[in-house]
């Protein structure tokens, strides 16, 4: 009798399930997002800053430049399939995170900007901070305003 | 903007997870549409109205007429 009353209170405990379309999508994503983590992992152990002492322009280099931007392109990809996949109100939140991170990274450039102007700040190096950055921080504020809704 | 959304859900026997599944959207989207932290577009609102075979009107009540009408009901 009680496990036959502790089931059924577990039953109308259950986790809410998310809906098929909404499956579909995180599933998408999710194997999206671990090609593009394998396709960046391979572009970070190629190495990250490449030699830029001679003008000539090394096969590493090169090799790192090319896997990079594949990684950068597959992860652009991975945004897009995920934004169109998205319902309207997920849309509205991605919007909402891309709207925060632009005005940060402008900010950030600006900044930068002025840092080199005045303090000789390698540009190199504050452009890939702001890159980095900036996904971060839309990833952070879309986190953030899914979780208001979250339930 | 306030609507009757739990309450029809619930006439037929639906969870969250089902009524997202036939609007084709997310089961957090059906949530903060019936806890009334997102006002749907209109598509969507006459999606759920041809769903329930309801005018929209009757659904979603703008927060200005809800408060008018709660006001008359307290006068009563």
């Amino acid at each position: 009798m009680t496990s036959a009353l502790y089931i059924e209170s577990m039953k109308n405990h259950q986790q809410p399930k998310e809906s098929t379309i909404e499956q579909k999508r995180q599933r998408l994503t999710g194997r999206n997002v671990v090609i593009v983590a394998v396709i960046l992992a391979v572009s970070l152990g190629i190495g990250s800053a490449p030699s830029s002492n001679s003008n000539q322009l090394d096969t590493r280099s090169l090799l790192w430049a090319v896997v990079a931007t594949i990684g950068i392109l597959a992860f652009m990809v991975t945004m897009v399939v995920d934004y169109s996949k998205a319902d309207e109100r997920q849309r509205h939140i991605q919007l909402q995170a891309t709207a925060v991170a632009f005005i940060v990274v402008i900010m950030g450039l600006f900044a930068a900007e002025m840092a080199h102007a005045l303090f000789n700040v390698n540009m190199a190096v504050a452009t890939q901070v702001l890159f980095i950055g900036g996904i971060v921080i839309w990833s952070f504020a879309r986190m953030l305003l899914e979780r208001r809704n979250r339930v | 903007m306030k609507n009757i959304l739990p309450e029809l859900r619930l006439k037929h026997g639906w969870s969250q997870a089902d009524l997202a599944n036939e609007l084709a959207v997310s089961r957090q989207t059906v949530n903060a549409i019936e806890t009334n932290r997102y006002d749907p577009s209109l598509p969507l609102a006459f999606k759920i109205a041809q769903l329930f075979a309801c005018p929209i009107e009757e659904i979603f009540t703008a927060d200005v007429y809800a408060s008018a009408d709660s006001e008359v009901i307290g006068k009563i």
